[in-house]
């Protein structure tokens, strides 16, 4: 646990008991006095009060988020999951029921490091009327909390409760390659030599609601 | 920053519109409603949230042709 050191936070969700999962990478930035069991656990506390709201706040009640877990690619000994339940904060209702669970709005996350490609997001849970013909419905009340959501999964996650900035970055890792041409493999940086990051400086959702495949039933876990 | 999360949406919008039909998804009434959101994240200093809205307008003419302005 050192300043520079990457974490890979993991949000699960079910909807529909399906399994929904998104992955966000943090840098450490600061080294910090904390009361947690270690840097992993600070950074579940940090995202779970600062991030995770604006999530929830655009998916709808009908998907729960039922564990966070963290781990600090560098060192094993480091990492922490937490048991939670938030469920979405937009309420279905007749005629506004929520959308399969490969329906998701996307967010495109662009960095300082060219070398590195653009980071995607994409979250489930989206309702009929957020969206109108597959696009999202820019006139109602949805925009807005998409907008705070950009603004979130640009930010950095500061220290609970001390309320210290900058302490973990937001990042897009570049994989490590490994193989030969032709059946290529590719894995997360396991030290921090293999570490090359580009530091995300704006987030912005797709207008185009996502269909993702690997959440189709039979296909997805 | 906040231009360019808005500028993403019109050229997708733009994009869009190519393919399904302008009036068909409504590409004006989302484009208002994008104004709507961004405006107000778009005021820097001084300037002035009608300001920001009639920039945001502009930058929709510019890319996509199409008149907002009331």
């Amino acid at each position: 646990m050192a300043v520079g050191d990457l974490y890979e936070l993991v949000t699960k969700q079910k909807l529909y008991e399906q399994d929904v999962f998104n992955v966000f990478h943090y840098e450490m930035d600061v080294d910090f006095e904390h009361t947690y069991a270690n840097f992993a656990e600070a950074a579940i506390a940090s995202f779970e009060a600062n991030i995770l709201p604006k999530i929830l706040a655009i998916q709808s009640n009908e998907i729960v988020t039922h564990e966070i877990s963290c781990r600090n690619l560098f060192n094993a000994s480091d990492a922490a999951t937490k048991l939670v339940t938030y469920t979405g904060g937009r309420i279905t209702a007749a005629g506004d029921r929520g959308l399969p669970s490969f329906n998701a709005v996307g967010f495109q996350m662009s960095g300082d490091n060219p070398a590195v490609r653009k980071g995607h997001k994409r979250f489930a849970g989206l309702k009929e009327l957020d969206q109108d013909s597959g696009i999202i419905a820019a006139a109602g009340t949805y925009t807005a909390p998409l907008a705070d959501c950009e603004d979130a999964l640009a930010a950095s996650l500061p220290s609970v409760p001390f309320a210290l900035s900058d302490l973990f970055i937001p990042v897009t890792v570049k994989r490590v390659r490994e193989g030969v041409a032709g059946a290529y493999t590719y894995r997360l940086p396991s030290t921090s030599g293999e570490k090359v990051v580009s530091r995300i400086l704006v987030a912005a959702f797709d207008m185009l609601v996502s269909s993702q495949l690997s959440r189709k039933v039979g296909v997805g876990i | 920053m906040v231009m360019q999360r808005f500028l993403l949406k019109v050229r997708q919008l733009d994009t869009l519109s190519k393919r399904f039909g302008a009036e068909r998804i409504d590409v004006s009434g989302k484009l208002k409603g994008l104004v709507d959101t961004y405006a107000p994240l778009a005021v820097e200093g001084d300037e002035e949230l009608d300001h920001a809205r009639e920039r945001l307008f502009d930058s929709v003419e510019m890319f996509t042709g199409l008149h907002l302005h009331e």
